[in-house]
């Protein structure tokens, strides 16, 4: 093969791609997720918010000076100070909110509380949380990474989906609680926390090491303590929390008791890790018969559905660890000279754990593929119900 | 001597073809709803064009679409009316497409199965499915780039910018460009051959001309 003719192809080839048609996209369901429309298409105001709101902004403007609310309108919410607070004293009505308020323009700080009606604050293009009556919040950081801090009762967040792993999180207690795109509810009680996730995954772990934890994956409600460790994953624990089976139904829509914890949507109690779209399939398909979640232990598969995110882990580091050892060991190469090698991995576990086969794309060579074929079978990973596949990028040098 | 190949023609180029966007910019700040509405429309199909050519086919394409204009909404408030709309969009795309690369090397992901491209092969005609398997083998070995190299390749040579709007977009010297530029072709000659589909296509390209034998009349074209 000429220089002449391997560059002729690669012109070739550019020119190939770049005549390529564009596959096809969804443009109306991108276009209804952006800011401008998002504000725009927003549910109306209920008629009876205007002249509580009015009132409340001129009692605190008058008695407290510092705390004060301008509301005015939802698409030009503009909040003055630190604080905003919503009546009190107005009957609660099933369903009813507050207009929203705009939290691109609240302070990092800000302190929302929600009187008899649910809050919400709208980050324009990037998420929503909605405060159930009765409950308290804190911004705790705006921006790329909107945080909000659960101070009483319950929060459902619902937030746009990205390609960045976390732009949004809610912490109760000691509990954080990262979502990416996803639509979930914190609630937070005397002796716990509880998290529900209707649309979506979040990542539930402790406060101060963001990024850890356990992945939860709609459908499913999980109890954590305070410190984020988690507790049984039945539904009479999450009654005792405050929580009750709701369908799905949101926190806004569920007020807190007066202990100030609340109902989860309490839909299947599954905590899952991410796993192959069959298992999902099947986990969504029992939970909508409804003859999965109240099941009797002794009649059920012992093992999780899904690992943990430390066997995860473990599992893929181990694959990686051999195939670095096996790059190491197997590849030809003259002395000082130094070979690189980009590829990805896929692998899948079996239910009783172990690694079932290793593939990469683009391939190693049969020498290096071989030697990892003959050392996965030392691998032992989770025991799950339907095994797991990991697929991971990985480069490797000599 | 290799004769300088020109940009491609700007069948894809469309940086020239979309207005300044001051007039546009300054209606999305002032809260015009619509306005935002016919940036995106205007600028859509540019952008995801980009951002499949610099992802090669990802799956997460419409996600990414999103979030460039996610960023766009966001950031429109330090938009200088110095760069054109066109260009800065395709920064913040850019930017995006990266900070998604980066996300994906450093966690393990979940392979959801053959994609719908895979599966719609057995329907295509030989030379429909020769042309799409090279085009993907173009793009595995445009994946072994380095981001800076890449981005540039993806630019100049699919996107039809010059190296001067490259540099606006990347933020680096014309000259750091067309170095780029060189080493990524460079870098890419070099590999092809190790791509089954690409070899294949250099193997069956007619030579230009055979060398004329030594001694020979040199051709010459009739007046």
């Amino acid at each position: 093969m000429t220089p002449d003719r391997i560059d002729r192809a690669l012109r070739e080839a550019t020119r190939e791609a770049r005549t390529e048609q564009l596959p096809k996209v969804d443009w109306t369901a991108i276009e209804e997720q952006l800011p401008m429309t998002r504000v725009h298409t927003l549910p109306p105001r209920p008629p009876t918010f205007r002249p509580w709101l009015i009132a409340a902004t001129f009692a605190l403007a008058g008695s407290a000076g510092a705390y004060a609310v301008t509301l005015v309108h939802p698409h030009a919410a503009q909040v003055a100070t630190t604080r905003v607070s919503t009546p009190t004293t107005a009957p609660a009505v099933p369903g009813a909110t507050n207009a929203d308020v705009n939290g691109d323009a609240l302070a990092v700080g800000a302190h929302v509380v929600a009187g008899d009606f649910a809050q919400s604050v709208v980050h324009a293009g990037h998420a929503r949380w909605t405060l159930a009556p009765h409950s308290e919040g804190t911004l705790l950081a705006s921006g790329d990474i909107v945080t909000v801090r659960l101070d009483r009762g319950s929060v459902t967040s619902r937030v746009v989906k990205s390609s960045r792993t976390e732009t949004f999180a809610i912490e109760a207690a000691d509990v954080r609680v990262a979502a990416h795109g996803t639509e979930f509810t914190v609630s937070l009680g005397a002796d716990g926390v509880s998290v529900s996730v209707t649309e979506g995954s979040v990542l539930v772990g402790p406060r101060e090491e963001p990024g850890q934890g356990q992945l939860l994956i709609s459908p499913a409600a999980k109890r954590y303590t305070r410190t984020g460790l988690p507790l049984a994953d039945d539904s009479s624990g999450l009654e005792a929390l405050g929580g009750r089976r709701a369908g799905g139904r949101t926190a806004a829509e569920n007020a807190p008791d007066g202990s100030g914890t609340t109902g989860a949507a309490a839909t299947s109690g599954r905590l899952a890790l991410e796993a192959p779209a069959s298992v999902k399939k099947l986990g969504a398909r029992k939970n909508a018969t409804g003859a999965d979640a109240d099941a009797a232990p002794s009649e059920v598969d012992q093992r999780p559905s899904d690992p943990t995110a430390a066997g995860l882990e473990a599992a893929t580091a181990s694959v990686l660890r051999l195939t670095q050892a096996c790059f190491k060991e197997r590849t030809i190469a003259g002395e000082g000279v130094r070979v690189t090698a980009q590829t990805s991995v896929t692998f899948r576990t079996l239910p009783e754990g172990g690694v079932k086969r290793v593939v990469f794309e683009p391939p190693l060579s049969p020498a290096v593929q071989a030697c990892v074929n003959a050392g996965v079978s030392a691998i032992q990973t989770d025991a799950t119900r339907n095994g797991f596949q990991v697929s991971h990028s990985l480069d490797l040098e000599r | 001597m290799e004769a300088r190949r020109e940009p491609p023609a700007p069948e894809s180029a469309t940086l020239s073809v979309v207005s300044d966007g001051s007039d546009l910019v300054a209606r999305c700040r002032a809260g015009e709803p619509a306005a935002f509405r016919q940036l995106f429309r205007e600028h859509r199909t540019s952008v995801t064009r980009l951002i499949h050519r610099m992802t090669g086919g990802s799956p997460d394409l419409e996600d990414l679409v999103q979030e460039t204009f996610v960023q766009v909404h966001r950031s429109l408030g330090s938009f200088r009316s110095e760069a054109r709309l066109g260009t800065w969009i395709y920064r913040i795309a850019i930017n995006v497409v990266l900070m998604h690369r980066r996300a994906l090397r450093s966690r393990p992901s979940f392979a959801p199965g053959p994609s719908d491209a895979q599966l719609d092969e057995a329907d295509l005609p030989d030379e429909q499915l020769a042309r799409r398997r090279r085009v993907a083998a173009l793009y595995r070995l445009l994946d072994r780039l380095s981001e800076k190299k890449r981005t540039v390749y993806v630019l100049h040579e699919l996107e039809g910018l010059s190296p001067t709007d490259i540099a606006k977009i990347v933020g680096a010297p014309v000259l750091t460009v067309r170095t780029r530029l060189f080493y990524a072709r460079r870098s890419l000659l070099a590999d092809l051959a190790g791509e089954p589909a690409l070899a294949a296509l250099a193997d069956a390209l007619p030579p230009l001309s055979d060398p004329a034998p030594a001694g020979a009349e040199p051709h010459k074209e009739p007046a």
